[in-house]
């Protein structure tokens, strides 16, 4: 919503300084326009030049070259009317101007026009200069005014300015406001796109074509992840199928491979053969069930048990089971805790814990097959808890430090089975990570990391 | 029935190969007596016929599911009955077990596996004196005598009493000899809580002990610290 503020803010602050700046540019022009074109000012003393220039030598007027030049320069003709109405003197006077005139003649031409042709007039000594300027060439207009009304014109000016000023400012901020509310809507339609479900926007008015567009996306969208759950679930349930179908004729195999491998009679060759048939196939049961486990841990289908345990009385039990179960030299298994860890502080799926912590040890075991001291620790600091399997074997290969923390999980995959994509995505789910790396010396650490 | 291999066993699968592989599996192992059923209808048929004396059931079958075939034959008998099912999920081993099924075993299987659980259900059912390790519930630690249901020790010096918090964790120790028991465990067992805040209470107690059964309790011969693990009793050696 602050954002959608913003940008009214801006836009009516936007639109009120166009209309200044527009207010600003209309009164410079016109000024600029009204000093330009006023034009009598040298006009005026052109026509006084003309008239100085215009000498009875003897009863004979003639116009000297100066005047004559600005004469001919901005009037098409010319006249001098004697105090009688009589036309005394004139240059280039077209065939329609009469050669006489009386008060009333002259007292309408030197307002308005004479015979259509505009007209200037100015005082001789003689009499009364005319000069005409072609038909049509100036508009005429005289304004009259009291006083009061000139004083005023000013402040008039000033409130013309002011009121362009406010209006502007008012008609923004009535702009903003519409568009405000026309876009609220939108707005908040395209924040809750992102959560992917259906929204229901009104369709009427100026946004209603995009408001239609956004329905029509948000549906989409929905569908979309509906189709991706779907297809999610239907994955999962075809692995789990898969799975299932696979473990009868498997039984079978190992069942008779077993047979086999204890079967007195046979020789001792054949008995190691079907012993390596029933070794593979037990492999191929716990690929199987690595790879059910992993797709329901990727596709959020492996229900969790959250419980409040002992980190350290977790890795304890994990130690001790395996080597209960027979763990011995060339490999040793040791268990660091701090005393703190023995609080029930990390919240988790313990079952999931221990197989994400028993594919680690494993990983050890079958890469080290020279033997290798597996140590495994719990650190608790304020950044959150870190449990850390760590061994002084052959270390990673160095492609799957780079990538470990990539979404290229094919790298994990490697020669490593499913384990360390099993412990990565339950790490995932409980909202943690696991970081790969190789310690300084020799071998390496898986740590799980649980954020506070 | 002298020996459990007297046991007439109902196996119920609707896959043909797996009967015959129970069934060769099963006379190996010295079963004599072996019936099958290849749906719920059948297997209903012949337990209520042959009275069988243990039950294996595979999970999905065609006309229903072992689950509540389980169920519907539990409530007529107690005998034996386990599942051999190719649904390995946490959730339907412990519907399994939680119906009242003896145990649950998935497929595929190991044959020793599926008859060292069989024989043992079937004796701990039909042959229940064979099973316990000694009547009198009796550990021999070199020249210390225990015995738990009197909590007596007794060595060369003369007999001390075990305290009820000693009974349980030497118990505890002895049901798993050979083996660490955690630190945690053990005091499940004593206190039932977890480790956290009876560690020194548990090394007291672990060092009381000591003075009762070890000739030297400094230098323990029997029960031996696994540094940060737990305790473990070690078996007897044989001099």
């Amino acid at each position: 919503m602050k954002s959608l503020r913003k940008i009214i803010t801006r836009s009516i602050l936007l639109t009120a300084a166009i209309a200044l700046l527009l207010v600003t540019i209309n009164m410079a022009f016109t000024t600029n326009w009204m000093f330009k074109y006023s034009g009598s000012q040298p006009l005026k003393y052109a026509i006084a030049d003309i008239s100085d220039g215009l000498t009875n030598t003897e009863g004979t007027y003639a116009l000297n070259p100066s005047a004559a030049a600005m004469m001919e320069e901005q009037y098409v003709w010319a006249m001098l009317i004697d105090r009688d109405g009589q036309v005394i003197w004139n240059k280039n006077l077209p065939g329609d101007i009469p050669r006489q005139y009386t008060l009333t003649d002259v007292a309408s031409f030197s307002r308005w026009y004479l015979n259509d042709y505009p007209v200037s007039v100015w005082e001789h000594p003689d009499g009364l200069l005319v000069l005409g300027d072609p038909k049509s060439s100036i508009w005429k207009y005289n304004i009259t005014s009291t006083e009061d009304t000139i004083s005023h014109v000013p402040g008039l000016l000033l409130g013309f300015l002011i009121l362009n000023v406010l209006s502007a400012l008012v008609l923004a901020l009535f702009l903003g406001l519409w568009l405000y509310r026309k876009l609220k809507p939108l707005y908040n339609g395209i924040t809750t796109l992102p959560k992917k479900e259906p929204l229901a926007l009104p369709t009427g008015g100026v946004t209603g074509e995009v408001a239609r567009i956004l329905n029509e996306t948000s549906v989409i969208l929905f569908q979309q992840e509906q189709q991706l759950a779907h297809r999610d679930q239907a994955r999962t349930e075809w692995i789990a199928g898969v799975s299932h179908d696979i473990r009868t004729p498997l039984s079978m195999v190992m069942g008779y491979a077993s047979e086999l491998e204890n079967n007195p009679r046979l020789p001792a060759t054949e008995q190691n053969q079907a012993r390596i048939i029933r070794q593979q196939s037990q492999r191929i049961k716990s690929l199987i069930s690595d790879l059910n486990l992993a797709s329901k841990l990727e596709y959020n289908a492996q229900p969790m048990e959250l419980a409040r345990v002992s980190p350290a009385a977790l890795i304890r039990g994990v130690a001790v089971d395996f080597i209960n179960d027979g763990l011995t030299t060339p490999y040793s298994l040791a268990v660091d805790v701090t005393e703190e860890t023995n609080s029930p502080i990390l919240l988790c799926d313990q079952a999931l814990l221990r197989r994400a912590l028993t594919n680690l040890i494993e990983n050890s075991i079958r890469h080290n097959p020279r033997g290798c001291d597996i140590k495994l620790s719990v650190t608790k600091s304020t950044v959150g808890l870190e449990i850390k399997v760590s061994d002084d074997g052959k270390g990673y290969p160095p492609e799957l430090l780079e990538n470990s923390g990539g979404l290229d999980e094919s790298l994990l995959l490697g020669n490593h089975g499913l384990g360390l994509i099993i412990v990565r995505r339950i790490m995932k789910i409980h909202g943690g990570s696991v970081v790969f790396e190789n310690l300084p010396h020799q071998g390496c650490a898986a740590a799980l990391v649980f954020n506070a | 029935m002298k020996t459990i291999f007297e046991a007439k066993l109902l196996v119920v699968d609707d896959e043909p190969e797996i009967i015959n592989l129970l069934k060769t599996i099963l006379h190996q192992a010295g079963f004599a007596q072996i019936i099958s059923a290849e749906n719920c209808r059948q297997a209903r048929a012949l337990f209520a016929l042959e009275k069988p004396d243990g039950v294996i059931f595979d999970v999905t079958l065609p006309d229903g599911d072992g689950f509540s075939l389980m169920q519907e034959l539990r409530q007529q008998s107690n005998v034996p009955m386990l599942f051999l099912s190719a649904r390995d999920e946490d959730e339907n081993r412990l519907l399994g077990l939680g119906l009242g099924a003896d145990d649950y075993i998935t497929k595929p299987f190991l044959p020793r596996e599926l008859v060292l659980r069989l024989s043992g259900i079937l004796r701990r059912v039909y042959q229940p004196l064979l099973t316990q390790p000694l009547p009198d519930e009796t550990l021999v630690l070199g020249a210390v005598t225990v015995n738990f249901k009197s909590g007596i020790v007794k060595t060369g010096d003369g007999e001390k009493n075990l305290t009820a918090k000693e009974h349980a964790l030497l118990k505890k120790l002895w049901e798993n000899q050979g083996n660490i028991v955690t630190a945690d465990s053990l005091c499940r067992s004593a206190w039932d809580d977890d480790l956290y805040g009876y560690e020194n209470t548990l090394m007291v107690h672990i060092r009381r002990l000591r003075e009762k059964i070890e000739v030297d309790p400094s230098q323990p011969q029997y029960l031996l610290t696994i540094r940060g693990m737990g305790y473990k009793l070690a078996k007897e050696t044989k001099q």
